[in-house]
């Protein structure tokens, strides 16, 4: 049972990863300048949009 | 229950914050161009990726504050599915590439290839090939010995080779802050491993301990008897377990893990390993001689006792009986009076290992054992078969839930236990199962 919960909880970390790696690449698109060297950027912006 | 899941969403919320910091924080400051999102998502899944697979490094560096908390059984049964996670997403970093992008293709011939491109080849053939061998290493006849020194070359290999591909790709890591960053970390997980491997056993090689005897138990079992030699040894819990390597020097890669079957409550230091011959190293084990030196690292592990009076319901399989008998004989010998129920499978009644010994030192503790045969002899009437509900139900008091569980056996039957617990309504911070081996 330990483990079935654990296979559950890394599945669901696995998932996690992928999405925030989703997110970087939206913020990346959308915020990251149009091809060029982007000003200093707080990034609290980006997450919450 | 409560704090138990509580504990667990910190760690797990520091765990993704290790791996998801690092990617983060190359949105901190100066971008570079962006490029489309297949791209930017594929590099994401790239550096997450080894982000979790450098985690491992810490995962197994058998820090205790890490494996306390969880047991040694979990600690490593996570660490075998994070990393095909890990390697899953660092392989759909370059097919996401080759689909979106595929001139990129040309980069899989090695001989025309960019460095970069190279190191991330290897990189990315070194993880493939630690999964296939941890995953498949009975089925390819590997020792464990030659799986162990493999597995750690392949995964600095992968962790070094990925770091130079990141830095020799430039892009975000043309930063030189961003670049300190992934290389520190890097530095730091492989140091993880030196610390492991070098550091340790310098401590180890001023701490040998000296084999007494090597006894011979029922069940194709031997105990190794071993005394310190020249210290006065280590203080361990009922339960736990060490690394034993069996040679003339800790530096040996292949330290091998086993539970500690003797007394904690001895004074001479004394450390007993009952180890069943299963192939590989455990068949050695009747051939070392008494006077060998040998080194062990520990104690580890949490599949321990504590001071709650609750009934301890002891659930055995095979060579699992070991630990038992290290909770069994302490509480003899500290005259400890809890209640105990040892539930003890076995093939046959010849092959019970420890039988005579229990039935010594029931008379002294407060011990029900309960034999449960597979194969029992003709007029048996006790249990048979194997480990089920309904045995549970004729043997232990109600309510379940109040009762400490330990669970040691083959994997199979701890994932029956665990199961029978379950259906019986006993929550998952009520029980502890470890394998009596990790090899």
């Amino acid at each position: 049972m330990r483990r079935i919960f654990a296979n559950r909880l890394i599945f669901a970390t696995g998932i996690v990863v992928i999405l925030m790696s989703v997110l970087f690449a939206l913020c990346r698109i959308y915020k990251g300048g149009a091809g060029r060297e982007g000003p200093s950027i707080n990034i609290s912006t980006f997450v919450s949009t | 229950m409560r704090s138990y899941c509580a504990r667990l969403a910190v760690w797990i919320v520091i765990y993704l914050l290790f791996i998801l910091g690092p990617l983060f924080a190359l949105m901190l400051g100066s971008w570079p161009k962006p490029r489309d999102f297949w791209t930017e998502f594929s590099v994401a899944l790239g550096y997450a990726g080894l982000a979790m697979m450098g985690l491992q490094f810490g995962l197994t560096a058998r820090f205790r504050c890490i494996t306390k908390p969880w047991g040694d059984d979990l600690i490593y049964h996570v660490h075998r599915r994070l990393s095909i996670i890990g390697v899953a997403l660092v392989v759909v970093h370059p097919l996401i590439l080759f689909v979106v992008q595929p001139q990129f293709l040309a980069l899989l011939n090695t001989f025309t290839a960019p460095w970069r491109a190279r190191f991330a080849a290897l990189s990315t053939y070194s993880l493939i090939a630690i999964v296939v061998m941890a995953v498949w290493r009975k089925k390819l006849k590997l020792s464990y010995e030659t799986w162990h020194i493999s597995h750690m070359l392949l995964a600095v290999a992968a962790v070094a080779g990925g770091v130079i591909h990141m830095i020799g790709w430039g892009y975000y890591l043309v930063i030189p802050w961003k670049r300190a960053l992934w290389i520190g970390m890097s530095v730091f997980w492989v140091g993880l491993l030196a610390y492991v491997r070098v550091i340790k056993p310098l401590f180890l090689i001023r701490r040998p301990y000296r084999v007494v005897e090597v006894r011979e138990e029922r069940g194709d079992t031997h105990t190794l008897v071993m005394l310190p030699e020249g210290h006065p040894g280590f203080r361990f819990a009922p339960g736990q377990w060490g690394w034993l390597t069996v040679w003339e020097s800790p530096f040996k890669a292949s330290g091998h893990p086993f539970v500690f079957s003797s007394s904690a409550a001895v004074s001479d230091g004394r450390v007993e390993m009952s180890i069943r011959n299963l192939g590989d190293f455990t068949s050695t084990i009747r051939t070392i001689p008494a006077g060998k030196r040998v080194y062990l690292d520990g104690p580890y592990g949490s599949f321990t006792v504590g001071d709650t009076p609750a009934l301890h319901v002891l659930i055995a399989g095979g060579v699992g009986i070991s630990p038992m008998m290290s909770i069994i004989r302490t509480f003899a010998d500290r005259g400890d009076q809890r209640p105990v129920i040892l539930v003890y499978g076995s093939r046959d009644w010849e092959s019970v290992t420890f039988r005579e010994e229990l039935e010594i030192l029931k008379p002294r503790l407060n011990l029900t054992i309960v034999h449960v045969l597979e194969d029992p002899p003709d007029g048996w009437t006790g249990e048979k078969g194997c480990i089920a509900t309904v045995l549970l139900k004729r043997h232990l008091p109600l309510p379940y839930a109040d009762h400490e569980y330990f669970i040691c056996g083959p994997d199979i039957m701890m994932d029956a236990a665990e199961n029978i617990l379950d259906e019986l309504g006993v929550p998952i911070s009520r029980y502890r199962s470890e394998p009596p081996s990790f090899d």
